[in-house]
């Protein structure tokens, strides 16, 4: 599920907290592992092994080629490797993952929609999307949850929590 | 009817099978095809309801609010630059907007995908337009003023409604779709029930089908097994042995007969090879031939048990091929030692019965014969007594005497007649049939006469006269049997016999039919049947002079059965008998033996060399006999020698000339024929003379008597008449004296007693041979009583005229009994 709530994004190298703050530099991407955090900027997350396919999507109209690293290759920047990571839009909407179950491939973290980068209004920067007319396991609730778009940070859970 | 109904009940049976495949495979796809489009149908509705679109289209109004909050908040006074803009409240304008913007991206793809009407609505319409003016107004913005947030808001306040309508619209929109989904949903599940509902059926009847199907397999596999304990059963308690080898003759499977035929104690056959343990040496190759070469047919072999005990057996044997289609070979046998051993009692009882049965015949035969030698000699005795001389009485009984004594010669006779049909075979010859039955006639005619009878004979057909091969000594016995029972069994009336040839099945053969008839006293209905058979006969008084030995007719049922006849009879009490039979006989060709037909009681007739007047040798080994023999030969007039074996016949012959030999056939040591060909053979004083056999089997022998040398045969009935005849026949004699001899061996007075009585018989026979008025059968019948009476006496010129007036009488020939009465008359001594 989507949700999008009022919520800047602030670009920050070093955040000591985990809570979510209002920042006003656009278009980067906040991954936390405990005391690492990386923040990535469009040409870091360009330099990283790309992944691209073709698919509809629930959300939009006809069929778009993505691309982007994988969100497996995104995280291992931070050294997240297991665990429960916690996906975070724009609007606060946030959504567990276990780590182990995110594949090589999929999901990616697309920042180019039909090789052209796209605005927060098309739902940019960073989307997270997986290959759905690939296969009818992409076509699920759980899929469809974690597919969050205007992404702004990953972090993994300290504690092994439970769902929210 | 059980056949049918079986096949009737087989066909249910594939048939209810096959429908359980054809229900069980419907259910089954039914179910698969069900099963697919439930799975299809929910995967769908997993799809589109997979993401919460109610949630998403009322999203709209919260991030349009959160966007309509956003610009207010830098207008109220307790903001951060007072009624300023700061660059961060812009920027968060932005970003809400942007939220916003993208918001509304989303719920249009939305609508589109679920086909809302929604989409193309105008409050869609104008949302997007609205959006899109913001947009611009936004985007050309760096550092609004109040008053630029103010219009901005005024716009956002004017398009709040719009969105909650959308956002109403939406919902309900969405809904709908849901509802439709559910209303597919809810018909997906009822057409699955419904399936299921009719598989749930299929499966039921399969289910009852194939219990049926198991009842009935259950009550064949009963059945079947019923069927196999019963032929185990069988198998098991058949008496006979059952054993199945396989091609190299190893047993692989026997019942318990077998076991208890050839097993031993510790050590069943099983495994055994079948022809080298069990069968003897002897019946290997016998066995093995059979083996291979298919028949139904059983053999005997000999087998031995594991124990070497050997049992005879009798076996047959099929080819067939067990369940995996090996050959294999059954075997059946049964222990015939103990029925082998009761065959070969039986086989020993049956050759006892039968050496009982000949030794019977022989003794018989044996009794006959010897019984006939001492009659012969009786009867030849009476014959030569002269009655004349007795009393009135006295001749009577001496009648009585002679009758009885030629009645016992003729029982006896037909006994031996009827035991030797039963063992001799006859081979078949020419013969002129007429010729045989003139002879008979000629024979029988004075019997009938002494009862008064007449005996007339006709002949009718172009091949009466013709010779046939056929059996002239069995047509004879039928002949004489039934004319001698005719004449018996008839006094004062005529007796006669047709003879009819017709055309036969070939022209080389004619049917020859026999009627004799007479006009006796009949035989009852009820006899008739039995008096065919041997030792019966009719229940006549009881007194009757006449009553025979009783196998008259069953000689002539034998005899016609020789030659492929049989006998038909029709009989009125009191009215007389006719007897018929027909014979087909092949005639015969003319260059085919023309000796004339044997007459039993008669003298063949061959040719006579002459011979000079000399002795007479009698062989005979009977002391009776000789003595009789010697007694008439020398009333004949001759000189004789007596010997009583044939060697010193030979011996005799060879030292003396005869002028004729009578010689017995039978006789112990050297018998007649081998003595006859003997003097034959030497160069003796009477290599040539003739010689007569004498014999009681006159047929049978004429064989031998022709191939050893013997002149005829006479038979041994031999009165002093008969023999008369013969030696007049066969010896030309210088006229002897009459009287001349009888008185060398004879009392004188005697002699000449004998001799005038003699003259008288002549005399009466020559006034009853003139007397026209007198009967042709009196005038015979005296002629023939002097025959034997000048016979007796040595008047043999006289006995040789009477003998040719008798046969003139017979004859009924005027002409030639004139001539012989005139000789007579002639000669007679004054």
């Amino acid at each position: 599920m989507l949700r999008i709530k009022p919520l800047t994004a602030l670009i920050t190298l070093v955040a000591l907290f985990s809570t979510p703050t209002l920042v006003a530099a656009a278009d980067s991407l906040t991954i936390t592992n405990g005391d690492t955090v990386v923040e990535l900027q469009s040409e870091d997350v360009a330099a990283l092994q790309q992944t691209s396919f073709e698919t509809s999507t629930i959300w939009t109209e006809g069929t778009i080629n993505f691309s982007g690293p994988s969100l497996k290759s995104v995280l291992e920047l931070a050294d997240i490797t297991d665990g429960v990571g916690t996906l975070t839009a724009l609007n606060d909407y946030a959504i567990k993952i276990a780590v182990e179950d995110i594949t090589e491939n999929a999901p990616i973290v697309a920042y180019l929609m039909n090789d052209e980068p796209f605005s927060r209004r098309e739902k940019g920067p960073y989307w997270v999307v997986f290959p759905y007319d690939s296969d009818t396991k992409y076509q699920q609730e759980e899929i469809y949850a974690v597919s969050i778009w205007q992404l702004v940070s990953v972090k993994k859970d300290i504690k092994e929590s439970k769902h929210q | 009817m059980r056949t049918r109904l079986r096949k009737r009940r087989s066909r249910i049976r594939s048939l209810s099978a096959m429908t359980l495949l054809t229900l069980l495979v419907v259910a089954f796809f039914t179910l698969l095809i069900g099963g697919r489009a439930l799975k299809t149908q929910i995967d769908r509705l997993a799809v589109t309801s997979s993401d919460n679109l109610g949630w998403n289209i009322s999203q709209v109004d919260v991030d349009f609010k959160s966007f309509a909050a956003n610009l207010l908040e830098p207008m109220t006074p307790r903001s951060a630059g007072g009624t300023e803009i700061t660059p961060a409240e812009f920027s968060k304008i932005q970003v809400s907007f942007d939220i916003f913007y993208s918001r509304v991206s989303v719920i249009g793809a939305t609508l589109v995908r679920i086909g809302s009407t929604v989409s193309a609505s105008d409050d869609y319409q104008v949302v997007l337009a609205r959006r899109d003016e913001l947009a611009s107004i936004i985007d050309s913005m760096t550092e609004p003023t109040t008053a630029e947030i103010q219009s901005i808001f005024d716009l956002v306040a004017l398009t709040e409604p719009t969105i909650r309508l959308l956002t109403t619209r939406g919902i309900q929109s969405l809904s709908e779709a849901q509802t439709d989904v559910r209303e597919q949903q809810y018909k997906t599940f009822l057409s699955f029930h419904a399936s299921s509902f009719i598989i749930l059926g299929f499966v039921l009847l399969s289910c009852l089908l194939a219990f049926r199907l198991w009842r009935d397999l259950e009550e064949r596999s009963r059945n079947i097994e019923l069927a196999a304990t019963n032929v185990t059963n069988a198998f098991e308690a058949a008496h006979s042995a059952v054993i199945f080898t396989d091609v190299d003759g190893m047993i692989i499977q026997c019942n318990q007969a077998a076991t208890k035929y050839f097993g031993s104690e510790d050590e069943d056959i099983l495994g055994a090879d079948f022809v080298h343990d069990l069968l003897d040496s002897t019946s290997i190759s016998e066995f093995m031939l059979y083996r291979g070469s298919p028949g139904t047919h059983t053999i005997r072999l000999l087998a031995r048990s594991l124990e070497y005990n050997p049992v005879s057996i009798e076996m047959s044997g099929v080819w067939t091929k067990d369940v995996e289609g090996f050959d294999t070979y059954i075997i059946y046998l049964t222990d015939i030692s103990e029925q082998l051993a009761a065959e070969e009692k039986l086989k020993a009882s049956r050759d006892e019965a039968k050496e009982a049965s000949n030794a019977k015949s022989r003794f018989l035969a044996t009794m006959s014969h010897e019984m006939r030698t001492p009659l012969h000699g009786l009867i030849a005795s009476l014959d030569m007594i002269h009655s004349g001389k007795l009393t009135q009485a006295d001749q009577k009984l001496f009648k009585t005497a002679l009758e009885c004594s030629n009645r016992a010669l003729e029982q006896v006779t037909s006994i031996l007649d009827h035991t030797r049909l039963t063992q001799v075979q006859e081979t078949a010859q020419p013969f002129a049939l007429r010729t045989l039955l003139e002879g008979i006639q000629t024979v029988l005619t004075p019997l009938a006469t002494a009862n008064k009878n007449t005996l007339d004979m006709s002949f009718l057909g172009n091949s009466v006269d013709a010779r046939y091969i056929g059996l002239p000594e069995a047509f004879s016995r039928v002949m004489y049997n039934l004319l001698g029972n005719a004449i018996k069994f008839t006094e004062n009336g005529a007796v006669s016999v047709d003879m009819i040839a017709t055309k036969g099945s070939t022209s080389q053969t004619r049917f020859l039919t026999f009627i004799v008839s007479d006009q006796g006293i009949g035989i009852a209905k009820e006899d008739q049947k039995r008096v065919f058979e041997s030792f019966e006969k009719a229940k006549f008084n009881e007194e009757d002079s006449n009553s025979g030995s009783g196998l008259g007719l069953a000689i002539v049922t034998q005899s016609l059965k020789q030659m492929n006849s049989e006998i038909h009879m029709t009989s009125r009490l009191g009215k007389g008998s006719t007897f018929k039979f027909t014979l087909e006989l092949e005639l015969a060709t003319e260059d085919e033996s023309s000796e004339p037909a044997v007459i039993q009681n008669d003298i063949e007739e061959w040719t006579v060399p002459s011979s000079p007047q000399g002795p007479v040798l009698i062989v005979d080994d009977n002391q009776i006999n000789r003595t009789v023999l010697n007694e008439m030969v020398s009333r004949l007039g001759f000189k004789t020698d007596c010997v009583s074996m044939g060697t010193e016949a030979v011996e005799a012959a060879n030292k003396t000339h005869y002028s004729l030999i009578l010689m017995d056939v039978n006789m112990p040591g050297m018998d007649g024929y081998e003595a006859t060909r003997a003097i034959r053979d030497g160069s003796g004083k009477s290599a040539e003379t003739i010689i007569l056999g004498v014999t009681a089997l006159i047929p049978s022998d004429r064989d031998h008597s022709t191939e050893s040398g013997m002149n005829a045969m006479l038979a041994k009935n031999l009165t002093a008449d008969r023999l008369a005849r013969a030696v007049n026949k066969y010896i030309v004699q210088t006229e002897v004296p009459a009287g001349d001899n009888l008185e060398q061996f004879m009392d004188p007075a005697i002699a000449k007693e004998l001799k005038k009585q003699s003259l008288v018989d002549v005399r009466n026979a020559i006034n009853m041979l003139s007397d026209k008025s007198s009967s042709w059968d009196d005038r015979s019948a005296t002629a023939h009583y002097a025959v034997g009476s000048t016979g007796v006496v040595g008047f043999t010129k006289l006995s040789q005229i009477l003998i040719e007036a008798e046969q003139a009488a017979k004859l009924s020939d005027q002409a030639a009994l004139d001539v012989c009465v005139a000789e007579l008359v002639k000669i007679m001594p004054k």
